[in-house]
């Protein structure tokens, strides 16, 4: 149990570290991200340059440093969006019953029929590309799995004892949903979130990568995968460093992630 | 103050209670018994309220105060739950928001109907444990469900389900889930309750020694039949029904195991030196 609760702890430290880091990216970048210089384009990595040159000769460290936030924050921002969306759907669908779950649920199917990914694509290029739009998207493709996994919450709970205890002492509906489902059903939701950001992450990542995200000159990680991809065998470094800033912050995530859930597993800390 | 005439419910084309009538009067206790299935548990959910989706009242009515809870719209039926009528559920431990500590259930029952302040909630809450003797009000109310035995529990609930000051108590098999000595305490506590308060109870058990205990009237249910109703002399004393008499036949009488719980303790020391050799 103990041992647990410190690796939990440490993880979000860690991740918490890491999030800093990326808040000030842009302050810590040793170079213009923007600035290319084309005699030095693809460069190996260097002192001025501790991650390279791309083809244009941009400073590939300080390129993942800005990028971070479009990445990292914005998936953050969705997940929250979702949880938050999905939730409250499941919610009403679940207590509610009847014909509201039935459309709320059908609905839900919908959006669920088709692979997830294409879905978010063909969204994505029917809106046009942009930061914006790849986040609308990807709260299209993601709000489903919230609201199914709320709704069967719902259901588990919403007949056990102490709700009705609470409808026996004359509780208004809104009141037993709020304030006895919802903190009730809120821990596994919750850990869900936490680990659905890294897949949000590799999401993004893929928008852009598809030249459906954020858009040139703008830095994100994908695009950059994007563009270095002609140039793997003479400057492998501009697809090897957005590769692996990606695969650490994925990583992290889910790790921290899994430490949250072991804790909650455990009891919850009561 | 509430009077069943007629009643019948039936879970899809099952009928599970058919034509129940009876009637309890101001600080009466009224038990029911009847084995599992009797349609006991059905019959005072009806009058609840709290059918579950697939059941439902065919006929009957039930008058609480001049008013058929049967035809009452759901929103007037929820100012009469908890201020008028309660209900104790079976299993203490569920029946308590796992979340919430005791004082905090209380609270949040009291609010429904009142406006009060917390603090103002736990100085009540703790008059009124303590007139149903529940020892040590203070711990209770800073405890979760978890952190109190079951008959704890039990008797927490009944002090928050009667938090409003209904004038009828249904009990729903309140002492089947705990053993035997607790559901002593549990006993006295509603008894406790009706002699304080005045309540009205209409306790449903599969328990004879319970309502024994406890009620001034008896009914006995039967297939979802009202079979016997009567008082509690009439019914354990001279039963008409021969159902009754096989339900009162049926209760253990310690005397009759005694001699083989005697022999069992025998075979058990036995098999212990038994097992030392090995």
């Amino acid at each position: 149990m103990k041992k647990v609760k410190f690796r939990a702890v440490f993880m979000i430290v860690l991740l918490a570290l890491f999030l800093v880091l990326i808040l000030f990216g842009k302050q810590i970048a040793p170079n213009d991200p923007y600035v290319s210089n084309l005699q030095a384009a693809n460069e190996a990595p260097s002192a001025q340059y501790p991650f390279g040159t791309d083809n244009l000769g941009r400073c590939i460290l300080s390129r993942i440093l800005t990028g971070a936030a479009a990445s990292v924050y914005s998936a953050i921002f969705i997940v929250a969006v979702v949880f938050f969306a999905g939730t409250v759907i499941g919610l009403v669908a679940g207590y509610g019953g009847g014909w509201v779950d039935q459309v709320l649920m059908k609905i839900t199917m919908v959006f669920q029929a088709f692979p997830s990914f294409i879905l978010a694509v063909a969204i994505a290029g029917m809106l046009g590309p942009g930061l914006k739009n790849a986040m609308i998207s990807l709260m299209a493709m993601y709000w489903t799995s919230y609201a199914r996994l709320a709704r069967s919450l719902v259901l588990q709970v919403k007949n056990e004892t102490y709700i009705r205890a609470a409808f026996m002492c004359g509780a208004k509906k809104r009141h037993i949903l709020f304030r006895h489902i919802l903190p009730n059903i809120i821990l596994p939701l919750m850990t869900a979130a936490v680990s659905d950001i890294s897949n949000v992450i590799l999401s993004m990542a893929g928008l852009s990568f598809l030249g459906l995200g954020v858009q040139a000159p703008q830095a994100e990680w994908g695009l950059m995968i994007s563009n270095g991809r002609q140039f793997l065998q003479t400057a492998p470094w501009a697809i090897i460093f957005p590769s692996a800033a990606l695969f650490v912050s994925v990583v992290l995530f889910n790790l921290t992630g899994d430490c949250v859930r072991d804790v909650l597993n455990d009891g919850g800390g009561r | 103050m509430l009077r069943v005439k007629n009643l019948s419910v039936a879970y899809g084309k099952i009928q599970v209670v058919r034509g129940v009538g009876f009637s309890v009067k101001p600080g009466q206790i009224v038990g029911i018994v009847g084995e599992s299935g009797s349609g006991k548990s059905t019959m005072l959910k009806s009058l609840a309220g709290l059918l579950e989706k697939y059941g439902q009242v065919t006929e009957g009515e039930a008058f609480y105060e001049g008013e058929d809870l049967l035809k009452l719209s759901e929103k007037q039926f929820r100012k009469l739950r908890g201020k008028e009528i309660a209900l104790v559920f079976q299993h203490p431990e569920l029946s308590l928001d796992p979340l919430w500590k005791i004082g905090k259930t209380y609270y949040e029952s009291v609010r429904v109907h009142r406006t009060l302040s917390r603090a103002e909630s736990d100085s009540e809450a703790e008059r009124l444990f303590e007139a149903l003797h529940l020892e040590n009000p203070r711990r209770i109310l800073e405890s979760y469900p978890f952190e109190l035995s079951g008959g704890m529990c039990q008797r927490a609930a009944i002090a928050i389900a009667i938090a409003n000051g209904p004038r009828l108590l249904f009990a729903d098999e309140p002492t089947s889930a705990l053993d035997v000595t607790i559901q002593k305490q549990v006993i006295d506590t509603m008894l406790e309750l009706r002699k304080q308060f005045g309540t009205s109870i209409v306790i449903v058990s599969h328990n004879m020694g319970v309502i024994a205990a406890m009620a001034d009237l008896v009914g006995v249910m039967k297939q979802g039949e009202l079979v016997e109703w009567g008082t509690k002399e009439q019914v354990l004393y001279h039963p008409k029904h021969p159902y009754t008499r096989e339900l009162i036949c049926a209760i253990p009488k310690i005397r009759e195991i005694t001699p083989n719980i005697k022999r069992g303790m025998a075979s058990d020391s036995a098999g212990e030196e038994g097992s030392h050799g090995v």
